[in-house]
């Protein structure tokens, strides 16, 4: 008696409706799961990075390939522009050296630095490259093609040259994911190197675009600190290793409550074209073992 | 068919995922990604429902979680949300229309883009609206719609052409088609 005539075409497919409640519980059980750590995330890193990682590696390599090719073609003005760079660098250390032969004092505080600096460089580091960008909050992570398998762990510092990229956050079998010190709200505990004062070095949405970063909190109470001043990681992180070079101060501005100073870091590395990093294998927190 | 559907879903999930991931990354000089995934799960919306467009719309924001969160399911929940209601507009299908897809895409890109301002920015205690919109927010609207003119007819050129090959499918589709064009003859005759 039902006037509905019932199709027989689609038997199979469940109502999405349901479908689509079943999903929700799911994404919401895994986020709560994977929050809590209860289940542990290697099971699908290891997946995906088993079934998406080489192909990355592929397409890296022929990208790498295709961009060396390209950036031949703007040797010259990149040579010009790296140049204007260079002299610019000139300029700062000039500044700098004037600076410290100046004052004997800071000098020696720097001999002392000088080591903390030569030990950082004496730990023990691996090579990876960079296969893809972090797909989350994207412009500010990366993949690199090394992971547990490596030696790689969570929280072991990132470098480039001689300066800071950021911190692994996640590691699979074959992969690790970095997230950079200029990516919005990371926060990292640094110090101008000449004066100790401590500062906190903060990524910035608005900042990134122009490669530079947000300090805050600079305790400067002699005033001694000027453009062009060594960042460094301090010694109180809990995460980073002491010593790393992060970058230059640009500016310094007074904050309005008259006691503390912020503003701009020019970082030394290229986040723009970075394509290979080294990652430290020792952790802050086994440092004093 | 199922089995085709399955296939070119598995296969466009697992490239555009790549591709965004590999080969756009080169193009972050410009501060401009557009979002494949996103283009994809709408589009399997409007060409195929709300279970297929919610299907892939889940792998994709699995892969989105694994490769760039902290926490798996954030992303897989709203692309599955996405698919859903991209899916919904499945009602509307008709393969020479590009508009209604591309509208769907860019609402689609839209809401998503609010929606991790909402989560990674607002959340973080960032409010600086001005400059996620004009330096994010704003070139990654562009970028994937420009990328979704060529990209939407592709995907529908292979459904039509690989996938809704099925004699039973094409023959509904017709009668479809001769139903509406009837019922717009009517209207015209009315009006």
């Amino acid at each position: 008696m039902c006037p509905v005539v019932k199709q027989k075409e689609e038997p199979r497919k469940i109502p999405p409706k349901y479908l689509l409640l079943i999903f929700t519980v799911l994404c919401i059980g895994l986020m709560v799961f994977t929050f809590t750590r209860q289940i542990p995330l290697t099971v699908a890193e290891d997946a995906a990075g088993v079934l998406i990682v080489p192909f990355q590696k592929g397409i890296t390599d022929v990208g790498s390939a295709m961009v060396a090719f390209v950036a031949e073609q703007h040797t010259i003005e990149e040579l010009k522009e790296e140049n204007r760079l260079l002299q610019e660098e000139i300029d700062e250390l000039n500044r700098q050296n004037a600076q410290l032969l100046q004052d004997g004092y800071e000098l020696a505080d720097l001999r002392a630095l000088y080591e903390l600096d030569n030990s950082y460089s004496q730990y023990e580091k691996t090579g990876a490259t960079i296969i893809a960008a972090g797909s989350g909050n994207r412009f500010n992570s990366f993949i690199i093609d090394k992971g547990r398998d490596d030696g790689i762990e969570r929280d072991m510092n990132v470098i480039a040259g001689t300066g800071l990229v950021g911190i692994v956050t996640d590691v699979g079998k074959n992969w690790a994911r970095v997230n950079t010190i200029i990516s919005n709200g990371t926060n990292v505990s640094a110090s101008v190197l000449h004066s100790q004062d401590n500062l906190i070095v903060s990524g910035d949405m608005e900042l990134m675009q122009q490669g530079r970063i947000r300090y805050t909190q600079l305790s400067d109470k002699d005033k001694s600190v000027r453009p062009g001043d060594k960042i460094v990681t301090s010694n109180i992180s809990d995460k980073y290793l002491p010593g790393i070079l992060i970058g230059y101060i640009s500016t310094v501005d007074t904050d309005s409550n008259q006691l503390t100073y912020s503003g701009q870091i020019e970082p030394i590395v290229d986040f723009d074209h970075l394509s290979y990093v080294l990652i430290i294998l020792q952790k802050k927190e086994t440092l004093e073992d | 068919m199922t089995v085709k559907r399955i296939l070119t879903g598995i296969v466009a999930v697992f490239l555009f995922f790549l591709i965004q991931s590999s080969v756009f990354k080169h193009l972050a000089y410009i501060g401009a990604l557009p979002n494949l995934l996103l283009i994809l799960t709408v589009s399997y919306g409007y060409l195929r429902g709300e279970q297929s467009a919610m299907i892939v719309g889940f792998f994709s924001g699995l892969l989105l979680d694994i490769f760039g969160m902290n926490v798996l399911g954030l992303y897989a929940l709203i692309y599955v949300y996405l698919g859903y209601l991209a899916g919904t507009c499945h009602t509307w299908y008709e393969p020479v229309d590009f508009r209604i897809p591309l509208a769907m895409i860019f609402a689609g890109d839209l809401c998503v883009l609010l929606l991790e301002f909402v989560l990674f920015f607002v959340l973080n205690g960032d409010f600086g609206f001005r400059y996620y919109l004009t330096g994010k927010a704003l070139p990654e609207l562009a970028a994937t719609m420009i990328l979704s003119i060529p990209v939407y007819p592709l995907l529908l050129w292979i459904e039509e052409r690989f996938v809704n090959v099925d004699p039973a499918e094409k023959k509904k589709k017709e009668d479809w088609n001769v139903a509406d064009l009837a019922e717009a003859e009517r209207k015209d005759g009315i009006s």
